[in-house]
């Protein structure tokens, strides 16, 4: 791995290594996958003695896989794990970062957040917006034939459906997954611990009021597409944009 | 919101290829996995958005069950975060009173959303500091106000009214020719 690091496979270093904060954010995942799991992560030596993969090695591999979505048996030429291993390592992984990792980096906005996002939003001129809504659908190849009809789509594809919250830097501030792809965004949505909270008033806190042209809110709302109902939460664009605006 | 999922997509292709997981349960931790990593590559990008992990570690992540954790993230870090988790943390609760937010932890902790206690439940990491007033009726309140069709249509038409004064300049020249304006 190193030899191919420094000497032969110079491109994908500097591909996949183009800064140094990708290093070190690298280099901290790789320590907390193996402090987090050590049982598969760590280097450990076989029956006969020889040492195994080096955990950069089984990180690398795993990577690859999520991140270029290769075949599982495509790296083992390059990270030499076993198709088998790269596969379970990719859970091992996955399971890793989110218990590690999702009370910081998937974790509901507090008031602070809020604050912040109303601000910065109030000053590109949507006062009292919390961020954009929206949902995708991700293609399960898997589907099992009985549970076929709740996931198939319009399109006709097996789906699940995701539903996510972000701001105009990207950071997903919410995140349901595990729709099933036969409902639309609308029953999606219906079903999303943001709705349930929203309409349980539990979120979003009403201590802050906005003025919008005169007049003062204090319910901030998600700027979603033109499907969603008219909830006094979600605004949806101007049907007829180019008459009055 | 579109880019988003496309970002998404280009930069895990796992999301742009069809998951070849079994249970439902795997699909939704790989997402989230890739979530969270788009989220760090996020921050890594922006400077502003090392306040936001702040925010995390800080007030409320550094009491109770998530101070191992909060810990470990801020000794872990390499860019000299060591001393975030102490001031943020103080800061914060000197803003909102250690009382308030121990008594709305608390209740919060109590019964944490049960209702969409599914796999997809985001974690409860950082409690609503408001919680409902008066039971079912605030419950029943909120109902009613959020899904308000009349305030909807009121808060769209200021909105119009408010993008039109802010930026009618440049949204002038894709009027339609056939309008009076």
């Amino acid at each position: 791995m190193v030899h191919d690091y420094c000497g032969v496979d110079w491109q994908t270093l500097s591909k996949m290594c183009t800064t140094l904060r990708r290093i070190s954010a690298f280099r901290v995942l790789c320590s907390g996958a193996s402090t987090r799991d050590p049982a598969f992560f760590r280097r450990r030596i076989n029956a006969t003695g020889c040492p195994q993969a080096h955990p950069v090695q089984k990180v690398v591999a795993a990577f690859r896989m999520l991140v270029y979505g290769e075949a599982a048996d495509r790296a083992d030429d390059y990270v030499r794990p076993f198709r088998s291993t790269i596969l379970f390592l990719v859970k091992c992984l996955v399971a890793c970062i989110v218990s590690k990792w999702e009370s910081t980096f998937l974790r509901r906005p507090n008031n602070a957040d809020l604050m912040t996002a109303l601000y910065r939003n109030a000053e590109r001129g949507f006062s009292g917006c919390m961020g954009l809504l929206d949902s995708s659908h991700w293609a399960w190849h898997q589907c099992p034939r009985g549970m076929a009809g709740s996931y198939q789509t319009r399109k006709g594809s097996r789906d699940i459906v995701v539903e996510a919250v972000c701001d105009e830097d990207l950071w997903i501030w919410h995140l349901f997954v595990g729709a099933p792809g036969s409902l639309n965004d609308i029953n999606v949505m219906h079903q999303s611990p943001l709705y349930l909270d929203v309409t349980a008033g539990r979120w979003p806190p009403r201590n802050q009021s906005y003025t919008l042209n005169g007049t003062s809110c204090t319910l901030p709302y998600y700027l979603v597409d033109g499907m969603y109902p008219r909830y006094a939460f979600l605004m949806f664009p101007h049907p007829m944009p180019s008459t009055e605006e | 919101m579109e880019r988003l999922f496309s970002v998404l997509t280009q930069r895990f292709h796992i999301a742009l290829h069809p998951g070849r997981y079994r249970p439902v349960k795997m699909l939704v931790l790989t997402f989230k996995a890739i979530c969270i990593l788009h989220n760090m590559w996020v921050e890594s990008r922006r400077e502003g958005f090392l306040s936001r992990r702040r925010h995390a570690e800080g007030p409320y992540g550094g009491g109770g069950a998530d101070a191992v954790d909060g810990d470990d993230e801020g000794s872990g870090n390499e860019d000299g975060n060591g001393l975030d988790g102490g001031p943020a943390g103080g800061g914060g609760s000197g803003n909102s009173g250690e009382a308030d937010v121990a008594a709305v932890a608390a209740a919060r902790g109590a019964a944490p959303s049960n209702v969409h206690a599914g796999a997809n439940a985001p974690l409860l990491v950082n409690p609503v500091v408001q919680p409902p007033a008066g039971g079912m009726a605030a419950v029943f309140d909120a109902w009613g106000e959020t899904r308000n069709v009349a305030e909807h249509e009121q808060l769209r038409a200021d909105i119009t009214a408010h993008v039109w004064n802010d930026r009618g300049d440049i949204l002038a020249p894709y009027l339609s020719k056939s309008d009076s304006r």
